[in-house]
């Protein structure tokens, strides 16, 4: 079975070994390997280590649209250089508070906008399985970077997919958590109904550690106080719902076998598996890619050349000169494109057909999971529909391509409820991930099945560095 | 016709969607945080008392409260505005439907909402400079917008509705002394056959006043000439007192509405449960005339002049017939309580009771009971004023009265008999020829050696 981090917090706490000894040889080891992969958008340089308990010192690092004080945050965008955030995000507070040492940001696609990190102003994260190929996205440096790391958790976000996709791709453990269960104060915003800050590591024992950290109520962030108790008991699984409307989409045959497999040994062991529909999700993606962006298209409306960030320089222009050569310039095709599309559906006179229909859209979402988990403990699907793709074919696929790959992982982030994808099986040496998700707040279930899963299944890393030695 | 969109600024200890204090500064940008800087990673949460003040607003307007409020984002871009979109209320306003009585007639309120008030913003400092200053301190502070429908057939009575709702919401505590000056309104004015004017960002009572009336006459006179009214957006000039028309578009804005994704949705019905209201000015006036056998109508001028006033009344109109102390609280005490709001009400209470039931037994004058307030807001005591009419001495009451307001004339008189003549001839002239000069002179005598 893979030891994770708490391998190394055993060995701290044991006084095996010196936390900033640690990291000292750790940082000695990542730096060129990490600059191999560029899976930092910021790495810090010196980094301090953290004292005290639970993590004693553990490295973790943060994607680059979660605030780091004094630290430059740049949310995988040129407009965003030199942003200095004068606060810690209530996660990054909690992670330091509770011992973790932090290593750096890491690289995303600008904003969060996209499946594969290539939309990442400052080059995309390679895969460490295969350095041709995407780590997945958006959170593509957080996969990369816990893939080569022994001992590290990875703070990461996601809005439509962004934590489980690099998870499969990497193949690591990705945790999103229930909508509202972690505090996203210090986020930078991609779209505030979706996002919600969750986490990668090696091993389901690696979720647990950093969950009960970064959860809890926040008055900072007021989505975050209507949530109950987090609980990590062990939770017995007895049922699994499969979409039937979703895997036979799934396009790679690899895949969807892998997948099959995955299921029939859960099934061997004792477990319900039975088959649901779902006719309602074929609307997922056109009601996601609408909210996404026409909370996104304001959120974006900060970014002027103003107060922080890339500066404007046309101070002789009248204000909308001057904003729109900043914006021009320092906003990637792909922010401008969802700038547009979700400026569009929120329009007088397109607002109701799109904006207002897709809330609609996702309130039915969220009903159809409510009735599969009255009487199912989990759902599985695959995680992604594709193994990770080389960069060559990326740059070949139009945007409504890349957007429909989407289609098993946006579901349950427009219903808000915690997914966990794991390592489901190797296909030629490149990982494919098995995707489980729960009900509103029920993370304990997702941590049940994940354990389920991992004892029978053993994990395989391209580096394994660690500060031991 | 009028109609006014007006900007009431909420007198909470924070901001609306952060801890910063809402307080006037001199330093430019030292009340301010993330959040109101719109600071990329910051969230707003929302400052509990802004929206109990809100739905206290909104049920003095008689409005109907929503069970379900909420917030919207409201995107446009200007300097001012720290996230280029600005937190306020769009589908769902705290109230709706709601009016206010004016010299009886009703102005309808169609809906007052909450918002963030964007940031100070400086331009033209002067000719030759080509940049502005922003001042973030007031970015964030609460307002609240109150919407009305075109209801007001002038000037005058739009200038009678914007007393009356200040008056009402300064009795409810949502606003505060000093906000007539603060007020920011956009008024809508059209005359008949002539198409809708907007005045846009008037700041101050006395201000919106002028500017009405100026676009009233401008509107006749065209009118009057057989000029068409165009339907355009205008500006007032502070200084110039005239509107001008404004450079702006006269497209209809497309702000792109979508909800504040940041917060929550609030249950009014639950909030308004929890909290009680303030009676407002009319009920409470409705009570103590009920209370106090008074005609209808007459305690509520009392009441919305201010609240420590009613208090007063209530308080001495328990011990004192009520007529005499609402006729004497409207009139004196509340000029002198206006010239000197520094003196504190209930310190002087018991004095100005005394005054009062002195007059009210018919023990002593209008004249006497106006200087003896006096007194009490000067010195915080009317002293024998009260005492000496008892005597049945009224003579002696205005010369120790002159004496005590102009102490350097003992040293005159006392230096310089003559100098008696000068303040005879004073008193003659202020007492209508009710007393001979001879008689005068003596008594004035009396009173410098006394002193």
């Amino acid at each position: 079975m893979t030891k994770g981090a708490l391998e190394y917090i055993d060995a701290a706490k044991r006084g095996e070994t010196d936390p900033s000894k640690y990291l000292g040889k750790l940082m000695g080891k990542l730096q060129p390997q990490a600059e191999r992969f560029n899976l930092f958008s910021c790495i810090a340089l010196e980094p301090e280590a953290g004292k005290g308990a639970p993590l004693r010192g553990l490295p973790f690092s943060v994607k680059d649209n979660i605030c780091v004080k004094g630290f430059e945050t740049r949310a995988g965008s040129k407009i965003l250089e030199g942003y200095r955030p004068p606060f810690d995000a209530t996660v990054v507070e909690r992670m330091k508070a509770a011992g973790g040492s932090f290593i750096g940001a890491t690289n995303m696609d600008e904003f969060g906008f996209g499946t594969f990190s290539a939309n990442c102003a400052f080059g995309a994260p390679r895969n460490p399985f295969d350095e041709t190929r995407s780590c997945g996205g958006s959170s593509g440096g957080a996969g990369g970077l816990t893939a080569i790391l022994r001992h590290h958790v990875a703070l990461a976000e996601s809005t439509g997919g962004s934590i489980s996709c690099p998870a499969s791709f990497s193949g690591v453990v990705g945790f999103t958590p229930t909508y509202g269960r972690v505090s996203r104060y210090g986020l930078i915003d991609y779209a505030n109904s979706l996002d919600k800050i969750g986490l990668m590591g090696r091993c389901v024992d690696d979720i647990s550690l950093a969950l009960p950290i970064i959860s809890g109520r926040d008055r900072r962030d007021p989505t975050s106080l209507a949530q109950p108790e987090l609980s990590l008991s062990d939770e017995k699984i007895k049922s699994i719902a499969i979409p039937e409307e979703l895997v036979p989409a799934v396009p790679d045959a690899r895949v969807s076998e892998a997948f099959s497999g995955a299921i029939r040994k859960l099934q061997d062991g004792g477990i319900e598996v039975a088959k649901v529909s779902m006719p309602i999700l074929k609307y997922s993606i056109p009601a996601y890619y609408i909210l996404a962006c026409a909370e996104a298209s304001t959120n974006l409306a900060k970014y002027c050349g103003m107060r922080y960030g890339k500066a404007g320089t046309r101070y002789d222009k009248m204000y909308d000169e001057f904003f729109t050569e900043v914006r021009t310039q320092s906003f990637g095709v792909e922010a401008k494109r969802r700038l547009m599309l979700g400026t569009f559906a929120r329009m007088a006179g397109y607002r109701d057909q799109y904006y207002m229909k897709a809330l609609r859209v996702r309130g039915e979402i969220v009903e159809s999971y409510e009735d599969i988990f009255r009487e199912y403990d989990v759902i599985a699907t695959p995680t992604m529909p594709l193994l990770p793709p080389k960069f060559d074919n990326i740059c070949k696929m139009s945007p409504a391509t890349v957007y429909a790959l989407d289609f098993l992982t946006v579901p349950p982030n427009l219903a808000g409820i915690p997914q966990l994808s794991q390592p489901m099986a190797y296909v030629n040496g490149l990982p494919a991930g098995i995707h489980f998700m729960a009900d509103h707040w029920e993370e304990s279930k997702l941590l049940s099945i994940g354990r389920i899963w991992e004892a029978q299944m053993h994990y395989t890393f391209p580096l394994d560095l660690e500060g031991f030695s | 016709m009028i109609g006014l969109e007006i900007h009431v600024q909420l007198p909470t200890r924070s901001k609306m969607f952060c801890s910063c204090p809402n307080a006037v500064s001199d330093e430019p940008n030292s009340t301010v945080c993330p959040v109101c800087l719109g600071l990329p990673g910051s969230k707003p949460s929302v400052n509990k008392k802004a929206l109990e003040l809100a739905a206290t607003a909104a049920n003095t307007l008689h409005c109907k409260l929503l069970d379900r409020t909420w917030f919207s984002r409201k995107t446009y871009f200007y300097p001012d505005l720290s996230k280029n979109f600005q937190i306020t209320q769009f589908e769902a306003p705290v109230g709706t439907g709601g009016y206010l009585d004016i010299s009886g007639r009703k102005v309808r309120i169609s809906r007052v909402h909450m918002e963030e008030d964007p940031a100070r913003a400086v331009h033209d400092l002067a000719p030759e400079q080509e940049f502005s200053l922003l001042d973030y301190n007031r970015s964030g502070v609460p307002l609240i917008e109150i919407v009305t429908m075109p209801d007001m057939d002038s000037p005058v009575q739009a200038r009678e509705f914007l007393r009356t709702l200040l008056d009402e919401l300064r009795y409810v505590g949502v606003v505060v002394e000093g906000e007539d000056l603060k007020i920011r309104a956009d008024a809508n004015i059209s005359i008949e056959g002539g198409e809708r004017v907007e005045i846009k960002n008037v700041t101050g009572l006395r201000n919106l006043e002028r500017c009405l009336d100026y676009e009233h006459r401008r509107q006749e006179k065209l009118s009057k000439a057989r000029m068409a009214v165009k339907r355009e957006t205008r500006s007032f000039d502070e200084e110039k007192g005239v509107t001008v028309a404004s450079r702006e578009k006269e497209e209809e804005q497309d702000y792109g509405y979508i909800f504040e994704p940041d917060l929550p949705v609030y249950d009014l019905k639950l909030l308004s449960g929890e909290m009680k209201f303030p009676m407002t000015a009319a009920e409470k006036a409705a009570e103590i005339e009920k209370r106090f056998g008074l005609p209808a109508g007459e305690a509520k001028a009392l009441l919305l002049s201010s609240k420590p006033l009613g208090d007063l009344f209530e308080d001495i109109a328990r011990r004192v017939e009520p007529t005499h102390v609402l006729r004497w609280l409207n009139s004196v005490v509340k000029a002198e309580h206006y010239k000197r709001p520094d003196v504190d009400l209930k310190k002087v209470a018991g004095e100005i009771e005394r005054v009062i039931a002195a007059f009210a037994i018919g023990k002593i004058s209008d004249s006497i009971v106006k200087s003896a307030i006096k007194a009490v807001f000067e010195v915080g005591t009317a002293g024998e004023l009260v005492e000496l009419e008892l005597a049945g001495d009224a003579l002696a009451v205005i010369i120790a009265e002159i004496l005590r307001k102009e102490p350097h004339l003992v040293g005159e008189i006392k230096n310089q008999p003559k100098a008696v003549n000068f303040l005879v001839g004073r008193i003659i002239k202020e007492t209508k020829g009710k007393y001979d000069a001879k008689r005068i002179a003596e008594e004035i005598k009396k009173a410098v050696e006394k002193s």
